[in-house]
């Protein structure tokens, strides 16, 4: 059984390193976007996409097409934005907040940071200006530790600004009705098991109800066992035959492989969303993402 | 762009870090060169960072100790060890080495901070890998040691990771944390709450006064082992830059892989780090590619998928698919080439390796066997 999204306006996309997660989240944004949501497209990681859409994110958003926003989570400038709120001492703020000593404090406390960019998160899924924020989160180590973050410092720290924060994020992320955690994962065994762990870390340490997984690059199966069994029988082909021949068979055992990755999810009741491997427009950006959206429709809850 | 050879590199360097971003491969080719030394008779420790899984999986064992362990098989006169890195072990046993005395060592070992956070403190995973390299390398037990780099976000953490740690412990926010024990010369929150230093105020009244107090008794003890610290970490760049080390980039053949060991290399060379080559994984290669592929099937072919005797076999079909699954490989083989040779390490006098897809898991040391052999 797989439960498509409904109405989270927080979407929070993670997985292994290299698995498709900027991709994943920048063709749903687009798609949202697309299907008449005010859509937010946010990252830590902006290279990939500004490369993708050519322009410079900011931390302010900025609208790159209708309905479409992107911007970048930067923790030095969501700290900013904390203390310019909750400070006392107005005169320093300037020198405060410019000074080497802060970077180096929050470098110091780990989780601070992780802290400053969920209360921005927040900010942004409560401002009334977007109906769905997404947000192409780190991979899955840091994304634990990010995820894990409120509730460990709602624990370590008693009281005080930052402890009234961490429960309010908590709060937001445990509430699978607000936020989704979509978990994308190749169709090779190391990624398949990672995303069963993290989700069960999530579960486990963070009070996260994960959504939908995601199994990005599949490559469907092509041939039968017949077929193959009779490819394999045929007697002195030519050279294009003998070479398409050989490629079936690769490609054979590579769905075949694949398959088994699928089923296993399934057997976990962690019956995956499924986007095919894009091949011939894999370097056209917005090919690929609109290749990728079009995949991602059941899980957007787009009705066919 | 010339072939290097990774055989050779196996056989003579003392220490190889493979570098590369998060999924391409750096754990499998870090236990298939050390597959590769010890075939040729050398004793070589692979060592990888947490989560671990992946090299312990390939290697046909059932789990890895944070210690140096034997790997079962028959390597003739050498061996291949494996282990994986506990960060906070490496950090503990620091401590150990470079503390005054036993109490500065428990202040440490108790305190709230370094218990539950040091291991997240920036840079310190990546430190302490340096670290046990340096340690591991001095080990007459090897005679190679090959390092799988941490995942991390930026691909040149693991560089900057020490001098990152430096200019924390000496920067103004630790000076500032440290300031009210220096004027009072002994441990107290007390002294702390009078710190005349705005930016700690401003911290103190935005974290909470114990997150501070913690964060301070920490920094206050670690500042006597800081010099310790300094000078060990001075011997790891040298060893860096040592003759027999050699920085291997690992990427997958899509422009942002390639883009993360681009950056890797203008890094490594800026620093004059000696780079062993770049190794492309799960290249896609197409029988045909380079002497012209042909979608057209002779009539003979034709004839002959026509004629299979399979009423499960629709011919005309199959023969369509035959041809799909071939374009789409072509294909896919040509972008990967285009890929690689966009590169910025492709303009440089830099040796490039292939590895082909191997459509399936690698996960015994037979895999790794098969994917060192197509290294050799
Ligand atoms: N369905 C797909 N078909 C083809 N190529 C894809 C597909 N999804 C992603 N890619 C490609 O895979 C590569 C990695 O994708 P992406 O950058 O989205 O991964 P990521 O998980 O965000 O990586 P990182 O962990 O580095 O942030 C990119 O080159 C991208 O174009
Ligand atoms: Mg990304």
């Amino acid at each position: 059984m797989k439960r498509p999204l409904a109405e989270q306006t927080l979407i929070v996309v993670t997985g292994k390193g290299g698995v498709g997660k900027t991709t994943i989240a920048a063709a749903a944004a687009r798609r949202f976007a697309a299907m008449g949501a005010r859509t937010l497209l946010t990252t830590q990681t902006p290279e990939p996409l500004e490369a993708a859409f050519d322009v410079r994110l900011q931390y302010q958003p900025q609208p790159i097409g209708e309905r479409l926003w992107v911007s970048s989570l930067d923790a030095q400038h969501a700290l900013k934005e904390y203390v310019e709120r909750h400070s006392i001492v107005p005169v320093l703020y300037d020198a405060f907040l410019d000074s080497k000593a802060l970077k180096q404090f929050t470098e110091a406390a780990p989780g601070f940071e992780e802290l400053m960019c969920l209360g921005k998160l927040y900010d942004l899924v409560t401002s009334a200006n977007y109906d769905r924020v997404v947000f192409d989160a780190p991979a899955t180590g840091h994304a634990a530790l990010m995820l894990r973050v409120p509730r460990v410092i709602g624990k370590a720290i008693r009281g005080g600004p930052l402890h009234r924060n961490a429960l309010k994020l908590e709060l937001m992320l445990g509430n699978d009705a607000q936020t989704a955690v979509i978990t994308v994962a190749l169709p090779e065994e190391m990624a398949v098991r990672e995303t069963i762990d993290l989700r069960a870390a999530l579960r486990r340490e963070a009070n996260i109800h994960p959504g939908p997984v995601v199994l990005n690059r599949v490559r469907p199966q092509l041939f039968t066992v017949a077929e193959m069994n009779a490819l394999a029988a045929l007697e002195s082909t030519g050279v294009a035959l003998a070479r398409m021949v050989s490629t079936a068979k690769a490609r054979y055992e590579l769905s075949a492989t694949q398959a088994l990755h699928t089923a296993e999810l399934q057997r976990r009741t962690l019956d995956p969303f499924i986007v095919p491997e894009v091949i011939r427009q894999r370097h056209d950006v917005p090919a690929l993402l609109d290749a990728v959206g079009a995949a991602l429709a059941p899980m957007l809850g787009e009705r066919p | 762009m010339n072939d290097f050879d990774v055989a050779g590199l196996a056989t003579s360097a003392r220490i190889v870090l493979c570098c590369g971003s998060g999924g391409v491969g750096k754990t499998t080719t870090a236990a298939a060169l050390g597959l590769l030394a010890a075939r040729n008779g050398r004793r070589a420790l692979v060592m990888t960072i947490d989560p671990a899984r992946r090299l312990a999986q390939a290697l046909g064992l059932t789990e890895l100790g944070t210690e140096p362990g034997r790997v079962p098989g028959e390597f003739g006169t050498g061996e291949l060890w494996a282990m994986m890195l506990d960060t906070k072990r490496t950090f503990d046993a620091l401590i150990e080495k470079y503390a005054a005395d036993e109490a500065v060592r428990d202040t440490i070992f108790a305190n709230s901070y370094y218990q539950h956070l040091s291991s997240q403190l920036a840079g310190s995973r990546e430190f302490m890998a340096l670290e046990k390299v340096h340690e591991l390398a001095r080990d007459a037990r090897f005679d190679l040691l090959v390092v799988d780099t941490p995942p991390s976000q930026h691909a040149l953490d693991f560089l900057d990771a020490p001098t990152r740690l430096f200019e924390l412990f000496e920067g103004s926010f630790v000076g500032a944390l440290l300031q009210p024990y220096r004027v009072a010369g002994r441990i107290g929150f007390g002294l702390f709450r009078r710190s005349s230093d705005a930016v700690l105020r401003v911290l103190e009244r935005l974290t909470g006064f114990q997150v501070l107090a913690d964060l301070s008794d920490f920094f206050l003890a670690f500042s006597g082992m800081f010099d310790g610290f300094k000078a060990r970490s001075r011997e790891v760049t040298e060893m860096l830059h040592g003759d027999a080390t050699r920085f291997l980039l690992i990427a997958a053949p899509d422009p942002a892989s390639l883009r993360a060991a681009d950056a890797f290399f203008v890094r490594l060379s800026a620093d004059r780090l000696p780079i062993g080559g770049l190794i492309v994984n799960r290249v896609h290669d197409a029988p045909g590619l380079l002497d012209g592929a042909s979608y057209q099937l002779s009539g003979a072919d034709l004839e002959a998928v026509g004629r299979i005797p399979d009423a499960r076999v629709d011919g005309r079909l199959l023969t369509e698919r035959l041809v799909a699954a071939y374009r789409d490989h072509v294909c896919a083989a040509a972008l990967d080439e285009s890929a690689i040779r966009d590169t910025e390490l492709a303009r440089h006098d830099i040796g490039v390796r292939r590895v082909p897809h191997f459509n399936r898991d690698l996960h015994s040391l037979a895999d790794v066997a098969a994917f060192a052999d197509s290294l050799t």
